[in-house]
């Protein structure tokens, strides 16, 4: 069996936003979007923890985009899911869906 | 558009502390947010979490230089405890003919400078990721000093038992100093960040 790591929570839910925004992703929709359809607060930091992860692991990859006044300056840092991440996002939902079927705790209802 | 300012200590703290290339995005996401509506509240708290992982990561990055700034740290220590038992009685020669210094006052201010010193010689001697080392070292002596209070404690308990300033005294005391070592190590860390953050605040 293949030895790799799992992908973490928080990096799951980031790999999927950064799929979901496409050329718009940076730190501020990433963090929007998992608020939005996590209903739970997220830190700026903990997003940018997992997204140095993802980048370490060859998951994600970033382009330095424009410098605005209202950032004081400092310049936005786009991210992009690789090919490689992209497989790994398929992996992961394959192993969840296998994981979630025929769990009759987890059969129906709202979360 | 908010023309407000974010709290100026809470800028200072992420651009000392987050030195790696996320760092800058991240202080300017929560910038945006800021102006965008969002409370001071907010930023500190997001301040905090994000100075909170930067140092964890730089730690988990580095762990030979933390292990480094730690031994270093130490060593510092014991040297300036030395230091301070070897000038106490010479202090107290000094002090014997002037009225108008304390000799208690110094002796107990002394391990405070002591403290104070060795944080700085920790943030001089790493300075690339002074900040990350000094708060590593500052929680490993708050660790240690915790163990040895409570040991002691345990096996040495008090004859009569602690009540009022005799309880509380010593760990804030000891707090007190691992906070000295804490400001020395950002003194030693240098300025050239807050100056950089001064110009990007003023919009230079």
């Amino acid at each position: 069996m293949a030895r790799s790591e799992f992908l973490g929570g928080m990096e799951l839910l980031v790999l999927l936003a950064l799929i979901r925004l496409g050329d718009e992703a940076y730190g501020v929709p990433i963090a929007k979007m998992i608020e939005e359809i996590s209903r739970r607060s997220v830190a700026a930091g903990s997003v940018y923890a997992a997204l140095a992860r993802l980048q370490e692991k060859g998951f994600v990859s970033s382009t330095l985009g424009e410098a605005t006044a209202v950032r004081g300056g400092r310049a936005k840092t786009y991210f992009r899911i690789t090919a490689r991440g992209l497989r790994e996002a398929r992996r992961a939902r394959q192993t969840l869906s296998a994981l979630w079927r025929n769990v009759p705790e987890l059969q129906g209802g709202s979360a | 558009m908010s023309h407000r300012l974010p709290p100026r200590l809470a800028v200072r703290m992420l651009e000392r502390v987050l030195t790696d290339p996320h760092g800058e995005p991240l202080i300017g996401d929560l910038l945006e947010e800021f102006a965008d509506g969002r409370s001071t509240l907010w930023f500190w708290r997001q301040t905090l979490v994000a100075c909170g992982l930067g140092i964890v990561r730089e730690v988990r990055a580095h762990k030979w230089l933390s292990a480094r700034a730690v031994a270093t740290g130490w060593a510092l220590y014991w040297l300036s405890a030395m230091g301070v038992v070897s000038i106490l009685p010479v202090l107290d020669r000094w002090l014997a003919a002037t009225p108008f210094v304390s000799y208690t006052l110094l002796a107990e201010a002394l391990p405070f400078l002591a403290h104070a010193a060795t944080g700085w010689g920790v943030a001089r001697f790493h300075r690339p990721h002074a900040i990350a080392m000094v708060s590593f070292f500052c929680l490993v002596l708050m660790a240690q000093q915790g163990v040895a209070m409570a040991t002691a404690f345990v096996f040495t308990p008090p004859r009569v038992p602690l009540t009022g300033a005799g309880l509380w005294l010593p760990p804030v005391f000891g707090l007190t100093r691992i906070g000295c070592a804490f400001l020395g190590g950002l003194y030693g860390a240098g300025t050239s960040y807050s100056e950089k953050s001064q110009r990007r605040l003023s919009g230079a």
